[in-house]
């Protein structure tokens, strides 16, 4: 992507002319024509040549240069005489761009045209357009087309932090670093400061207003508190006054003595050790510990607690107790012992609590049991008395006929004898039938058999008539039919009442299993609840012990520890009294030192009180401002909030990885550009410089990690002796140092690969002495002669400057041209092709 | 854009990870618009909860 010979041989665009009309100082219209080499554009302060650098900017790239803030408002640049303004700019490839701004109120609206290959071009497209055309935007124009006096400058004089800043610019990291300062780091942390604080606050409120009572009542304590730590810093400055005074006047009373110091902290410290005891004794109210009487509590407590632990069946501890022998010497030790021999006590009386809270839980569960079982039962017995009716009824048809299987078969058997009896029946009454037919039809032979019938037959068959008539079985049957019909309605019932009564049957049995149970919970709970009472029992005892015990050995601690004391103290005071004489033999008046060491006691603790009020109300203030500050803002939801503030952090916390990645960034389009530079430098130097004293340039780059100000770079430019020795830029002459300038900047321009063929000078060395103004024309003379570009557009108020450079590009026949820019009150006007 | 300009996104794509996109935006935001270009996007990254940062915010 880098510079390639081929793509350099490529036509490449010069400045031919440029038109304003009513642009900044100049009123009307002007034009200037440039030529191909060195154009000067000389003029006095003021005449207007910033203006046709600035006009030829803009007309390349328009409303950029408000953007980019390199000038403040396009409105700056129309004439304050007119409400509208023009560039038209001509480039040597026939293009051309036309820009009016017109203003309106305190802005300006532009419109802008362009003919670019034949083609027009308007709107929004003629920036993009242009930008194609010249192969490079308006950073990189910025960057190494324009050179301003503070590019040279810095380059030629500049201190290496200068020269350095100057260089990231050459490189674009100027823009990196500007964007990575434009992140709004400080607005997003305030936000998420403040979202933190809202929520704090939400959270807070309540616990205020429940504090005070009500927001009006908290805001009168903010202004009770503010008034409070006023008084109370007045106070602490006084006092802290006074603490100075005292403290300055005890050294002085040791300064008079030396040697004292020792002796003298020694007291004080005796002296403050000995109030302390003397005010926790009197406080405790004890005037006299009685070793013997201790002796004495402590043989009783031995005694009892040995007794306890018998009856809770500690056998060998209450053994290995008894055997302990209390004697004056070795009271604390004693008191030691018995506390955890009764703590094995306590241990057991937690267990026991543990083994009833274990059997209360066991009998809730049995009473759950009970209760339970009670309902089941409950339930049965109703169930039974809702089927006992159905019950009664199917056991008086079982009475009344006999079981289900009976009754079947006695309705089997009379449905036999009634089929029997119907058979007989139908027998008769067909035979009788039979017998009327061949008595009344006088038949001679039998219709059915054939056999002839005598009078004796007949008379047979009369008798059988009769005795057939006779006998009939239509009583029996009814009676059977009866019967049957009986017993079917009796089985019909008895069937329909049979899963009842198999239910009941079935209840009364489950019945009976749940009432046995339920006797067996009963029972349980019973011996359950007699365990407890027993346990309560035991342990309403072994607690009053406890109590007891605990109240006594504690007091016995006390007073073993008042012994203590009473026996520190006796040393402390004859050591007091030892000391005081050591400072009264040394000349020291100790009624003085303990006031003076009263006194800066009292001080020190009224200064610590009134520091700890103070620290107290100013968190309390602090917090009171900062959550009633809120109160009335915060109507949205803290969810709402909540979300908010996770989306800022994780956008702040991607800006800073964003950041670090640019900086990254920065260093590697760093490394690009020097390794680009570093090829072209040398070359290009050569050609600027004819001389035999330097015969090579070069740039090298130290990246140091400044903390805070974050990673800068320092570059040095240099040239070679003759021999390879490097020498620093400080240390060369100012035409050399000048020539590496210009070479290093031109390395830059040619390491783009882009269509631009003039470089645009606006004052670049604007105060010379006549070495650098003959050095730099020969400097631009030689940039044209050698190709390196091929038009220079050079802006200078320095007469002989323009002078110079006129003389020596006439002299090795280089093209120039000379415009001179005239002001005449607030006139302007431009002087074409006028030269010395 | 500029050859600068692509070195620069080439190298921002192989540093930055999930994060290029948003680094890209704002590069090509603070060329075309300058710190305005900045705060623009970053207040369309932050529109969906709703919140504004003004414009005249500038860090050294």
């Amino acid at each position: 992507m880098w510079v390639l010979p081929s793509r350099w041989m490529r036509v490449r665009v010069k400045v031919k002319e440029l038109v304003l009309r009513d642009f900044r100082g100049f009123a009307g219209e002007h034009r200037v024509v440039f030529s191909d080499g060195i154009n000067v554009i000389h003029g006095p302060v003021g005449s207007g040549k910033t203006s046709i650098v600035q006009a030829i900017e803009y007309a390349l790239y328009g409303t950029q240069l408000e953007v980019k803030e390199r000038v403040s408002k396009l409105v700056d640049l129309i004439n304050e005489e007119s409400n509208s303004s023009m560039v038209k700019l001509i480039l040597s490839n026939n293009a051309s761009i036309v820009r009016e701004l017109r203003r309106s109120n305190d802005s300006a609206r532009e419109s802008a045209r362009a003919v670019i290959d034949s083609t027009v071009i308007r709107g929004n497209n003629v920036d993009k357009r242009i930008v194609e055309m010249l192969g490079i935007d308006d950073d990189d124009f910025e960057r190494f087309v324009l050179v301003t006096h503070r590019t040279l400058e810095a380059l030629v004089y500049g201190s290496i932090v200068k020269r350095s800043i100057l260089i990231d610019k050459l490189f674009g990291l100027e823009v990196l670093d500007n964007m990575n300062k434009s992140l709004p780091m400080s607005s997003i942390e305030e936000l998420i400061n403040e979202l933190r604080q809202r929520l704090a606050s939400i959270k807070e409120l309540p616990e205020i207003t429940s504090k005070y009572g009500s927001i009006e009542r908290a805001r009168e304590k903010m202004n009770e508190l503010r008034d409070e730590i006023e008084k109370l810093r007045k106070e602490e400055e006084e006092l802290s006054s006074t603490y100075n005074e005292l403290l300055r006047k005890r050294e002085e009373l040791l300064k008079s003595l030396r040697g004292v110091e020792e002796v003298y902290s020694n007291y004080i410290a005796a002296r403050l050790r000995r109030e302390g005891i003397e005010e926790e004794l009197s406080r405790s109210g004890i005037k006299e510990v009685n070793e013997t009487s201790i002796r004495l509590r402590l043989e009783r407590l031995r005694d009892v607690l040995t007794e306890k632990l018998e009856e809770f069946a500690m056998v060998k501890e209450a053994e290995e107790l008894g055997k302990l022998v209390i004697t004056n010497e070795n009271l604390a030790e004693s008191s030691e012992r018995l506390y955890t021999e009764f703590e094995k006590l306590t241990r057991l009386k937690d267990k026991l609590v543990e083994d009833r809270e274990y059997l209360d839980k066991v009998r809730n569960d049995i009473e759950i049991q009970v209760e339970s079982t009670k309902a089941s039962l409950r339930e049965l017995e109703s169930r039974l008395a809702q089927e006992e009716g159905k019950v009664r009824e199917f056991r008086d048809l079982v009475s009344k006929y006999g079981e289900v299987n009976k009754v079947k078969r006695d309705l089997e058997e009379l449905r036999n004898r009634l089929e029997r009896l119907n058979t007989e029946e139908d027998f008769r009454l067909s035979l009788l039938k039979v017998l009327q037919y061949i008595v009344e039809n006088h038949e001679d032979k039998c219709p059915i058999c054939g056999k002839p019938l005598s009078d004796g037959d007949y008379e047979v068959i009369r008798s059988r008539i009769k005795e057939l008539s006779r006998v009939s079985n239509t009583g029996v049957m009814d009676e059977i039919r009866s019967r049957i019909s009986e017993l079917e309605r009796a089985l019909t019932m008895m069937e329909s009442l049979q899963p009842v009564v198999s239910d009941y049957e079935a209840t009364v049995e489950r019945a009976r299993e749940v009432r046995s149970r339920l006797d067996a919970l009963l029972t349980k709970l019973d011996t359950i609840e007699r365990s407890i009472r027993d346990l309560d029992k035991r342990l309403q005892l072994l607690t009053r012990f406890i109590d007891e015990f605990r109240a006594e050995i504690d007091e016995i601690d006390r007073a073993i520890s008042y012994l203590r004391r009473y026996k520190e103290l006796e040393k402390l005071r004859e050591d007091e009294e030892r000391l005081k004489q050591q400072l009264s033999d040394l000349g020291l008046d100790t009624r003085e030192v303990v006031r003076l060491e009263d006194s800066i006691r009292y001080v020190d603790e009224k200064l610590t009180q009134i520091r700890s009020r103070l620290s107290e109300d100013s968190a309390e203030l602090s917090r009171l401002e900062l959550i009633l500050s809120r109160v009335g803002l915060d109507k949205e939801d803290p969810s709402t909030l909540r979300k908010r503030l996770d989306y800022l952090e994780n956008l702040y916390n991607r800006l800073t990885r964003i950041r670090a990645g640019i900086r990254d960034v920065q260093a590697r389009v760093r490394d690009e550009m020097i390794r680009l530079v570093r090829d072209n430098v040398g070359p290009i130097f050569k050609a600027l410089y004819p001389y035999e004293d330097l015969e090579n340039a070069g740039i090298e780059v130290t990246v140091k990690d400044r903390g805070v100000i974050g990673v800068v770079s320092e570059y040095t430019l240099y040239a070679f002796r003759p021999g390879g020795r490097k020498v620093t830029i400080s240390r060369l002459s100012d035409g050399q140092r000048l020539t590496i300038a210009l070479s290093f900047l031109l390395s830059v321009y040619r390491a783009t690969n882009h269509n631009i063929d003039f470089l645009l000078m606006d004052e670049p060395i604007p105060y010379v002495d006549q070495n650098i103004r003959k050095a730099f024309a020969s400097l631009l003379v030689r940039l044209i002669k050698e190709g390196l570009v091929g038009q220079v557009i050079i802006t200078t108020q320095s007469e002989d400057l323009a002078n110079e450079i006129v003389s020596t590009a006439r002299d090795e026949g280089v093209e120039y041209n000379m415009i001179k820019l005239v002001k005449e009150g607030n006139e302007r006007r431009i002087v074409q092709g006028v030269a010395e | 854009m500029g050859e600068l300009d692509e070195l620069i996104i080439r190298l921002i794509k192989e540093r930055l990870g999930d994060d290029a996109d948003l680094a890209i935006r704002l590069y090509m935001a603070y060329k075309e618009r300058g710190r305005r270009g900045v705060i623009d996007v970053i207040n369309d990254v932050l529109r969906d909860v709703g919140i504004t940062i003004e414009v005249d915010e500038g860090e050294g």
